[in-house]
């Protein structure tokens, strides 16, 4: 095969799998910005205004069978596009309360994740104990298990302990499931720097806390990076075991106040999607602005050096 | 500045004994080079004096004082590690600096002494970069400065100079000695390179299997190796060592191996304390002179030899020879014809070794 035609396959593969990516993305800004509930009209006339209609049925909302005045004549009826859903997303709604709640829950499990990953994989790496390959094979296992498998498990578990409905019952779980992932990471990358550089440390004077904190911890940002934004992650979008534990709707972290506008008879399209795009926004920045080390962290540790 | 004194250290993992019980004594500012081959228990004795490692029996002096539960960062000593172990993040001054910030040193006397070793290391154009913008010899130096900035009183050195190329490591090893005698303070240092030893140490402690075969200076461990193992350890192309038995006649000891015989003149050191049975006799490849040379005299143990190859070197030749189905080399200093196929050669036996077959020990 020629250069150009691979380089148009290669461009062709692409474009696909971007649009494939893009595709929902978009979808969901375009339902964010209609005004109404306008989840199934497909055009998005982004400067003009609504054309009004007459509401016969007075639900609030264009329904297909209203009669509306086509001003520009393409026989679709058009919302128009406004930021309504935004406005009413952060004035009408607990939007604020739950985007506290999250930030709260995903800091505090981000923190515990980083403190005993980067000290648990420094353990698992340096030192030789009883129970070490035991236990790093232990957490292993756990990964192997589906989340909805662990859901009964988890809610007696915090039955017992009095914590249903409580931001600390939710916290362990989210560091207790992102913990062994992160631990191995962790120690995955301790491997790739060589012992000698404590070591040299500790006759310069460190104690070993010392060693560890002033030498290699420094060293170790791109895996501490991707430990903190794993997980940010894991306890920022996760809906089901949320679910479980908070009935509290002032505890709501945001995928369940996000799945609150989802009612049994109307979903408010509009409001959830404007939801969605907000939602997404800081993890689209972290991983924007952590890319490079997000690269450099998941190959280093493979390959040593 | 400090005397080491190693007392029936014992160290092993699980079941693999790494240390037999070994004694050493380090005098204050001496250069000790710990010589054998890879895992002798070199590297293991010196992470034990630095406390990277503790002993599992015996006891550790530095100075006069029993440091077997002291933290290495209260042992006041520096170590060169064969990797540099340079700190990644820092530039070469932080590097060189750390140690002393802390053991918070202030910020006049932090600079004074890096400058200072900068100076005398000549790195002082590259107290601003980092580890990785430096060549491996630059690396080298900043360790070796790193080390002395805190005027410790021992300096251990694990293989530094492994990692350079020839030409550097000769130079890097000027350099150290250099440090020595103008630092007078006591050096510990570990190597498999027996040039090295040899050049370098005031003593050589010869290491092997988890025992010291020898402690001596240079000379001596070359010219009167206490066993087979540091004969053969020390020098190159290796001592030519020939198993075979003593007898006595009427011209006095003879020794006798596959068809190889060899009179032993009454001078020879060892002459008295000689008894007739098995013997391994061991005979430098210099000690063996071909009819060229000056050293080439008498008319006993003259020996008719097969030429297999040579090695020319340029200032000498390396002779691999044959002869009956004994295989030995010799070393001459001259070159020597490529058409040769045979040759005639002296034994000085004089300046030969006859060890015991069972103990491995000089006789």
């Amino acid at each position: 095969m020629n250069k150009r035609a691979e380089t148009i396959l290669i461009f062709l593969f692409l474009s696909f799998f971007s649009f494939a990516t893009i595709y929902p993305v978009l979808n969901i800004l375009g339902v964010s910005l209609r005004t109404d509930n306008a989840f199934q009209s497909k055009s998005l006339t982004l400067f003009e205004s609504q054309e009004s209609y007459t509401d016969l049925n007075g639900d609030g909302i264009w329904n297909d069978d209203e009669p509306f005045i086509d001003s520009n004549s393409n026989k679709v009826w058009d919302s128009g596009s406004s930021f309504k859903s935004y406005i009413t997303l952060f004035t009408d709604t607990d939007f604020l309360l739950w985007a506290r709640n999250s930030i709260f829950i995903s800091i505090v499990v981000t923190l515990t994740g980083v403190v005993f990953a980067s000290t648990g994989g420094y353990a698992l790496s340096r030192f030789n104990f009883k129970g070490r390959k035991f236990g790093m094979t232990a957490l292993l296992t756990t990964q192997m298990f589906p989340a909805t498998m662990l859901l009964l498990p988890f809610f007696i578990l915090l039955s017992y302990l009095g914590l249903i409905n409580s931001y600390i019952g939710l916290i362990i779980i989210y560091s207790s499931t992102a913990l062994p992932f992160c631990i191995w990471q962790m120690k995955g990358y301790y491997d790739t720097i060589p012992p000698s550089l404590e070591e040299s440390a500790r006759l310069d004077g460190c104690t070993r806390f010392q060693a560890f904190y002033k030498i290699i911890l420094p060293l170790s940002t791109p895996a501490l990076v991707i430990t903190a934004l794993f997980s940010f992650m894991a306890s920022w979008s996760e809906y089901v075991v949320a679910a479980i534990v908070l009935q509290d709707p002032k505890l709501y972290t945001l995928p369940l106040g996000l799945k609150s506008f989802q009612a049994s008879l109307s979903t408010q399209w509009g409001l959830y999607a404007a939801g969605a795009v907000v939602v997404s926004i800081p993890v689209t920045i972290l991983f924007i602005s952590l890319s490079k080390y997000l690269v450099s962290g998941l190959t280093m540790g493979s390959v040593k050096e | 500045m400090s005397s080491v004194t190693l007392k029936n250290i014992s160290k092993s993992y699980g079941s693999q004994e790494i240390l037999k019980k070994i004694n050493l004594d380090i005098n204050d500012s001496e250069f000790l080079v710990l010589v054998g081959p890879s895992g002798c228990g070199k590297s293991t004795t010196l992470r034990l004096i630095a406390g990277l490692e503790k002993p599992n029996e015996g006891e550790i002096f530095i100075g006069d004082e029993v440091v077997n539960n002291i933290d290495p960062s209260k042992r006041d000593i520096a170590m060169v590690f064969q990797n540099y172990a340079l700190y990644p993040q820092m530039t070469v001054k932080q590097n060189m600096a750390f140690g002393l910030r802390i053991r918070n040193f202030s910020d006049a006397d932090v600079n004074k002494r890096v400058s200072e070793a900068a100076e005398i290391l000549k790195i002082d154009n590259l107290l601003e970069r980092r580890p990785k913008e430096l060549s491996g010899g630059q690396r080298q130096r900043v360790a070796l400065g790193r080390a002395i900035v805190r005027k410790p009183k021992v300096f251990l050195f694990d293989e530094p100079l492994s990692n350079l190329d020839a030409k550097l490591r000769q130079e890097m090893r000027v350099e150290i000695k250099r440090l020595h005698q103008m630092l007078n303070t006591t050096m510990i240092y570990v190597t498999h390179d027996q040039v090295e030893a040899m050049t370098m140490g005031d003593r050589i402690v010869v290491m092997n299997n988890g025992v010291i075969e020898q402690i001596d200076s240079p000379e001596n461990t070359y010219t009167k190796p206490g066993n087979v193992f540091t004969s053969t350890f020390i020098g190159t192309p290796q001592i030519n060592l020939f198993e075979g038995e003593l007898k006595k006649d009427d011209n006095g000891w003879v020794f006798i191996s596959n068809g190889l015989t060899l009179y032993v003149e009454d001078e020879h050191y060892q002459y008295s304390k000689l008894e007739s049975g098995n013997v391994v006799f061991g005979i430098r490849p210099e000690d063996i002179h071909g009819e060229s040379s000056s050293d080439f005299k008498g008319t006993k143990n003259l020996i008719d030899a097969n030429v297999d190859f040579f090695e020319y070197l340029g200032s000498e030749t390396n002779l691999h020879l044959s002869s009956g189905s004994n295989r030995f080399s010799a070393k001459f200093n001259k070159k020597i014809s490529s058409d040769l196929s045979a040759i005639k050669v002296m034994f000085n036996i004089g300046k030969g070794h006859f060890f015991d077959p069972d103990s491995q020990d000089i006789i």
